[in-house]
């Protein structure tokens, strides 16, 4: 969905805010990195730069190729001096704005971190032994949402199969985890956890997922069967999906969670959904929600 | 590029041997600039050829894999026993994905490349504007001299049949001399300028082709490769295999047609680095050592009788210059 001019900035800042009221935790892809990002994409740093503005229809998360299109902005060559601009404004003030946007744009990737289209580190989070790692995937997914995978993975030695602890304390990742990681970004927790059990000597003690998105907002499909109030205003979710020894009882408080808990022998499931909503989508959001299962924190923007 | 000058009057022949230095300097360095356009053009263009390429030989050999092995892809998601057949396994989509990107970092650098040629083409438009002022002062101040040289004339010729007085006709006559030589001097200047606005308009059109390719080649291959890519992303989230095999199909049909948009924006950008600026910089060379030999020609000295008649001329020039912008409609 192409977003008509006029909507881009009103829509990444108010994405901006709503991220900012929702304040997520370190579950989460980090808030500043997405706060960043979402600067980028606004027309008030980048013009028309990047347009088309688009967002996917059904996440309502700005879309992959436009998200794709800051990196790749930040990877070029052909920062505008001075002297050029100078010149653009006196000849042709549209080129000017588009010198003035690529100069601003490529000034604030170089000032911030932000959000990368992917990315995996590695760290040790207790020597052993049982020695214990912490594996941390951020990602863009192809429908434009942010998800975030932690792995924390334990074993009897510095060798954990797919990963090994240095002497001087550093993580060696077998490159073949992100590519699972990869494959299995938004495929059931279960499916990952299975497949981490079989490349690792030792355990997977705790394996989350974190995701920033859907939005909602007026022009975004909603899943079939909601009440149409809830894409009136702005809708945010943050839902998080936790599998770990460290649960003793399986709880389940997401409202749109998909596949039913069947929690692997000696682990427990929890599996909750975050919403910030505007104004106009609370009363309808809170009605909705009071008709499901489940209880969920709803942050006013 | 170097920024057009403001229009100058030339009054003596030293500011017109250094107006003519000038312009030399001016046709090299806008010369060089143009070559420098024009080979980072072809560069850019075939950096994004060699990664199209890869793209395109990335996702033949994915297709090559399904066909072999069917059901390949269906399978990334199954359950796989062995420790090192699941880390051996590779995301197929993430390669892609990745080459993707690559040439899609080189699209924004052509992007602003792009805008760096129609900067380059606008600083050109404006210095031929710029010496089209400047042609238009050095006719006005001929036009303004050889008023001026008539009149002297007659005055000389009246003071001549009554009773001269040596002081007023020794001033006369220093006049005389005086606005023959601006006369003169202009007129040289106006040829010069003349034979340099050419010159510029060839260079201006040469980085306006090049402009011209370069944005066409980007808007053209840009849509094409963001539809691809967004079809490859799209791969990730898949699970069923005919449906990726079918969108990866599309795909590559939309880097072939990139591909061959590239093949032919590389074979025109070519035939400029290595014919058509070599042609221009030896014609632009002729013209200059031909004005060069013209210019010191006009600068002989001239006698009262011939300056009378050059300021005749002149004026005739003018009237016939008035006529054929009457004739334009500009008045």
């Amino acid at each position: 969905m192409k977003l008509p001019d006029a909507r881009v900035g009103p829509y990444v800042r108010a994405l901006a805010a709503a991220l900012n009221a929702a304040a997520p935790n370190a579950s989460h892809p980090p808030l500043l990195e997405g706060l960043a990002l979402l600067r980028a994409l606004d027309p008030a740093v980048s013009g028309t730069l990047l347009q088309p503005a688009e967002v996917d229809e059904r996440s309502g998360m700005p879309s992959w190729a436009w998200v794709e299109r800051v990196r790749a902005e930040a990877q070029s060559q052909g920062t505008p001096d001075a002297r050029q601009i100078e010149q653009a404004q006196r000849l042709d003030p549209e080129l000017a704005a588009r010198m003035i946007a690529r100069r601003d744009l490529l000034a604030h990737l170089a000032s911030r971190e932000v959000l990368p289209l992917r990315r995996i580190s590695a760290r040790v989070q207790r020597r052993g032994p049982p020695h214990q790692i912490r594996v941390v995937s951020d990602r863009v997914g192809p429908d434009g949402r942010w998800v975030r995978t932690l792995v924390a993975l334990q074993g009897p030695t510095t060798k954990l199969g797919c990963a090994e602890i240095t002497a001087d304390g550093r993580v060696v990742l077998d490159p073949g985890v992100e590519h699972l990681l990869a494959r299995h970004a938004f495929s059931p927790l279960a499916a990952l956890f299975a497949q981490l059990s079989q490349v690792i000597i030792g355990e997977v003690v705790e394996l989350s997922r974190g995701i920033i998105g859907p939005v909602w907002f007026p022009g975004v499909a909603l899943p079939q069967g909601l009440p149409p109030e809830l894409g009136k205003g702005l809708v945010v979710h943050l839902p998080l999906e936790v599998l770990a020894t460290e649960i003793r009882r399986d709880i389940d408080e997401d409202p749109l969670g998909s596949s039913s808990l069947r929690s692997p022998k000696g682990y427990g499931w929890a599996r909750q959904r975050r919403f910030v909503s505007s104004g106009r989508a609370r009363e309808p959001l809170r009605a909705w929600l009071s008709t499901t299962h489940a209880r969920c924190e709803v942050v006013e923007l | 590029m170097a920024t057009a000058q403001p229009p100058i009057s030339v009054s003596s022949p030293e500011e017109l041997v250094a107006r003519r230095q000038r312009a030399k300097e001016q046709r090299k360095s806008a010369l060089a600039t143009v070559q420098r356009l024009a080979d980072s053009q072809a560069n850019i263009g075939q950096e994004l050829r060699s990664e199209l390429e890869a793209l395109q030989r990335q996702g033949h050999e994915l297709e090559e894999l399904e066909a072999t092995q069917p059901g390949l892809i269906d399978g990334l998601l199954r359950r796989i026993t062995g420790r090192r057949l699941v880390l051996e396994r590779r995301s197929a989509t993430d390669a892609l994905v990745r080459r993707y990107e690559a040439v899609s970092t080189r699209l924004r650098t052509a992007a602003a490349f792009a805008d760096e040629l129609r900067l380059a083409s606008l600083q050109l438009h404006e210095e031929v504007q710029s010496l089209h002022k400047e042609r238009a002062a050095a006719n006005q101040s001929v036009e303004s001299a050889a008023r001026r040289v008539l009149e002297i004339e007659q005055q000389i010729r009246a003071h001549e049949a009554g009773e001269p007085c040596a002081a007023t006709l020794d001033d006369l006559q220093f006049e005389h001399r005086y606005q023959s030589q601006a006369m003169q001097v202009g007129r040289a200047a106006a040829k010069l300028i003349a034979a340099e606005i050419p010159v510029a308009q060839q260079l201006r059109g040469t980085v306006q082709d090049l402009h011209e390719e370069m944005q066409h080649f980007v808007l053209s291959a840009t849509t094409i490769v963001d539809g691809a890519g967004r079809r490859i992303q799209a791969l990730g989230a898949a699970a069923d295999a005919p449906i990726v095999v079918g969108e990866l199909q599309q795909s590559l049909t939309e880097l072939g047609e990139a591909m061959r948009a590239t093949e032919i924006y590389l074979e025109h950008v070519g035939e400029l680095v290595a014919h058509k600026l070599p042609d221009l910089s030896a014609r632009l060379q002729a013209e200059a050592e031909s004005n060069n030999a013209g210019t010191q020609a006009d600068l002989e000295h001239l006698d009262r009788v011939k300056a009378r008649a050059e300021a005749e001329r002149a004026l005739r020039e003018a009237a016939a210059r008035e006529v054929e912008e009457l004739s334009r409609g500009r008045r």
